[in-house]
């Protein structure tokens, strides 16, 4: 699915969009502005994952949740309107490819989710202040991560794309929780990891992509149980230590991943 | 001596018995989707590592987290800089590994290379000096001049790793085009398939 598919009679619009001032300006200095956007979204991405991290326990541990929301919140807002003006710049410059392209449109639907997560969502679950429409932004924010995903889902070439999003989600789990159940966590995950490697490289032939892709399914579907599995019993135990409530953490959880997808989506554009 | 090999890394090692058959090399570079993953990977472990890094530099310079000291950063998210630079590094000989003698050939990763090396003197200067005083200015909002410093450097070097990291990607300056002898002569041309060639330098 492509914003082509959704809105085809754009395809005017979109192609004279290049011919616009600053559009051809920055299509001439293209590689600079990229870098901009690269660093504007790594600067909203570092500075909220800190947030997100110390809801699930990690990170700035011995200092209150606030605390680490208050210091870096200007960070979050000067990335976030880097990013969006990088954005769109760079989007205008390239519009005709991204037009026609599943993973920008995936990429474009997670940063709208992640700039709701980021904004409406993060700040009063960090600030222990919960306003009467935050369950309503998080239920926008976290459809629209969805939604996301779902794009990538049903993009083809883009597809694979969806392994970022769960290494990382796996990745935070691993960092997030404790003890021994860290070493079981990490095995499970390493032993999902090896029989996908020999499903696909050993047991199907290359040309056997039907099976090649219906053993990636089965063992991705499976490797996100496991980590769902881990996440929720990890999440019990915060809890039950009066940490951050169930609805933090999904919150925190899916603002590191709602970014993930962002920047997954963005390199893929290269490849699908 | 590197160049020979590094065209036997790409060209030979793990090659089958067959004229066709791919080294591991090219067969990484040629496959469908696991290059698009590592430079994924890549990418976001960058996004881990240099958005982490980013608030330690800025609590160095006075900037985020004042309140916070700085040693109290450091234990706390030195393990997450240096998990993601791990995952870097990783996914970084991997794509180096697919395309050796593009890199070796690009004067953006020998600056890429460079600024690295610059990173690491800048994290020696702040263990070996600045460390060693840091009980006097570990909780001051504002930390002494040298201090500050040092975290701009950081700040400075590894946005420049970022901007010559992205920037190989771009042919502008690639062996065989016709450049300056100072580029040609950086990217040791000479040596690569195809070639150093001069700009023409009008005379009068």
């Amino acid at each position: 699915m492509t914003l082509s598919d959704l809105f085809p009679t754009l395809q005017p619009f979109v192609a004279h969009l290049v011919k616009v001032w600053p559009a051809y300006d920055i299509k001439a200095n293209f590689a600079i502005w990229e870098v901009f956007h690269i660093v504007s979204v790594l600067t909203l991405g570092g500075a909220s994952a800190l947030v997100s991290l110390r809801i699930l326990g990690v990170g700035l541990v011995e200092r209150p949740i606030e605390e680490t929301y208050r210091g870096v919140s200007r960070l979050i807002a000067i990335g976030l309107v880097a990013t969006t003006i990088s954005g769109l710049l760079i989007g205008m410059a390239n519009a005709e490819r991204l037009y026609s392209s599943a993973a920008f449109l995936a990429k474009f639907i997670a940063l709208i989710g992640g700039i709701v997560m980021s904004f409406k969502v993060l700040a009063p679950v960090a600030l222990n202040a919960p306003r009467s429409d935050t369950r309503l932004w998080a239920g926008l924010g976290l459809g629209l991560w969805a939604l996301s995903v779902l794009v990538m889902a049903s993009g083809g070439l883009v597809t694979p794309g969806l392994l970022h999003v769960l290494s990382a989600g796996s990745l935070i789990v691993l960092v997030a929780v404790q003890g021994r159940a860290r070493w079981l966590y990490g095995a499970g995950c390493l032993v999902i990891l090896a029989a996908m490697s020999v499903a696909t490289n050993l047991i199907f032939k290359p040309e056997d992509m039907a099976s090649i892709d219906m053993a990636n399914i089965v063992l991705s579907g499976l490797w996100f149980v496991w980590v769902l599995a881990f996440a929720v019993i990890r999440g019990r135990a915060i809890i039950k230590d009066e940490g951050p409530t169930a609805f933090a953490q999904t919150i925190a959880y899916s603002q590191i991943l709602v970014w993930v997808t962002a920047a997954a989506g963005g390199r893929w554009i290269a490849f699908a | 001596m590197l160049r020979s090999f590094l065209v036997w890394l790409q060209t030979s090692l793990g090659k089958g018995p067959g004229e066709f058959d791919p080294s591991w090399s090219e067969a990484l570079l040629g496959s469908l989707n696991f290059w698009g993953l590592l430079e994924g990977t890549h990418l976001i472990s960058l996004m881990l590592f240099a958005g982490v890094m980013l608030v330690i530099d800025l609590r160095l310079m006075g900037v985020a987290l004042k309140t916070i000291p700085n040693s109290m950063i450091t234990r706390r998210l030195l393990p997450l800089v240096l998990g993601g630079f791990a995952m870097m590094v990783i996914t970084g000989t991997a794509l180096f590994f697919a395309k050796p003698l593009v890199y070796y050939h690009n004067i953006w990763f020998r600056l890429k290379l460079a600024f690295l090396v610059l990173a690491g003197l800048n994290i020696l200067w702040f263990h070996l000096v600045l460390h060693r005083t840091q009980d006097q200015w570990d909780a001051q909002e504002r930390p002494p001049t040298a201090v500050r410093l040092s975290g701009l450097a950081s700040l400075t070097v590894w946005l420049l790793v970022i901007i010559m990291g992205r920037f190989i990607a771009y042919n502008w300056y690639e062996c065989g085009k016709p450049q300056s002898a100072f580029i040609n002569q950086v990217q040791a041309c000479a040596t690569s398939e195809q070639g150093a060639l001069a700009i023409e330098v009008a005379r009068p």
